[in-house]
């Protein structure tokens, strides 16, 4: 059934504000939150889970965050609590399903194919990262995609997983030099 | 942020340059999220009233049975009436009983060994006088 909503599309209210209506029952101020954050949720998602039930595994994102506000505390920052709920659903989603080796392979049949030399370097080197991500063990394919791919800073990832700042970074170091690794070893020179 | 190693660096940018594209959400994905939520959001609202519903229902039952429990212990406390009146006719039986068997003497023998016994004291006086004295009773007498 589509709800009829008007969402402001210049709101500029700080996600502050706006968990603080959504705790009135506001759900559009809810919506807001979705719009603000769904993309970098969905990409966290992709690259540690397999594209297939990405849809499902954002829902359940989000549906745990809208859930868990009234516990949410407001001192800390909503992108940092959203994204353990990430992690959280992605370390889930793991543990029930089994590693789907074919991921590469249905992501090479979505992919829109180029026909120019540039293009087809471009799929072939998209190729190589997705499969050195997925040869990383979790702990290293997590670091590595939120320091290097989304750009999360080290102490809000060190949030995020509950682990010390130091650990990020031992981790971080081991998960490039293992990237490094395998991408020479499939000829690729940086 | 803390300057890289160039090795890093270079990892880095070939990273994000080359990063799958994540593939885009189905249309209705943000409507059926939204229509998830207000479910809930209802649901939360209906669940409110019920759990102060509920517990009343398991105290009421307590109550009552201690209620029960507390009239089924006080009556049988004060059940035995019958039970005395029993004994007291028993007693009374046995008393004119014994009256009636015995001479003037043997009850008054038979009234100080009770009284005696009784552990309220040995009466110095003849108990049909009214000048009566009592002493400490014996301790060589126990009354059942």
């Amino acid at each position: 059934m589509a709800i009829a909503v008007s969402v402001n599309p210049l709101d500029n209210r700080s996600d502050r504000e706006l968990v603080q209506c959504c705790l009135q029952g506001d759900t559009a101020s809810f919506r807001q939150l979705y719009r603000r954050h769904q993309q970098r949720v969905r990409s966290i998602l992709y690259q540690l889970c397999d594209a297939a039930s990405l849809d499902d595994l954002v829902q359940e994102v989000f549906l745990r965050a809208w859930k868990g506000l009234p516990k949410f505390k407001q001192t800390a920052q909503f992108s940092t609590w959203l994204y353990r709920i990430t992690w959280n659903v992605a370390c889930d989603h793991r543990q029930a399903v089994a590693q789907n080796r074919n991921r590469l392979s249905v992501l090479s049949r979505t992919t829109s194919s180029h026909y120019d030399m540039p293009g087809l370097s471009h799929l072939h080197y998209q190729d190589l990262v997705q499969k050195g991500l997925a040869q990383l063990s979790f702990d290293h394919r997590t670091i590595l995609t939120l320091h290097d791919l989304e750009e999360v800073p080290q102490k809000e990832i060190a949030e995020i997983l509950n682990i010390p700042v130091g650990t990020v970074k031992s981790r971080l170091f081991h998960a490039r030099a293992a990237m490094r690794q395998f991408l020479q070893q499939q000829g690729v020179q940086l | 942020m803390t300057q890289l190693p160039p090795d890093d660096q270079a990892l880095k940018q070939f990273l994000q340059q080359h990063r799958p594209p994540v593939p885009a959400a189905s249309p209705d994905l943000e409507e059926q999220l939204m229509q998830a939520v207000q479910d809930s959001a209802a649901k939360v609202q209906t669940q409110v009233f019920k759990p102060r519903r509920l517990w009343i229902v398991p105290s009421a039952i307590a109550a009552s049975l201690l209620v029960a429990f507390g009239s089924y212990r006080w009556a049988k406390v004060y059940q035995p009436t019958t039970d005395v009146e029993n004994l007291a006719a028993f007693l009374e039986n046995s008393w004119n009983s014994t009256l009636s068997n015995s001479t003037e003497t043997e009850t008054y023998l038979f009234l100080e060994t009770a009284f005696q016994q009784s552990g309220a004291g040995v009466r110095t006086a003849d108990s049909f006088t009214n000048n009566s004295e009592t002493v400490a009773p014996t301790p060589t007498s126990t009354f059942y």
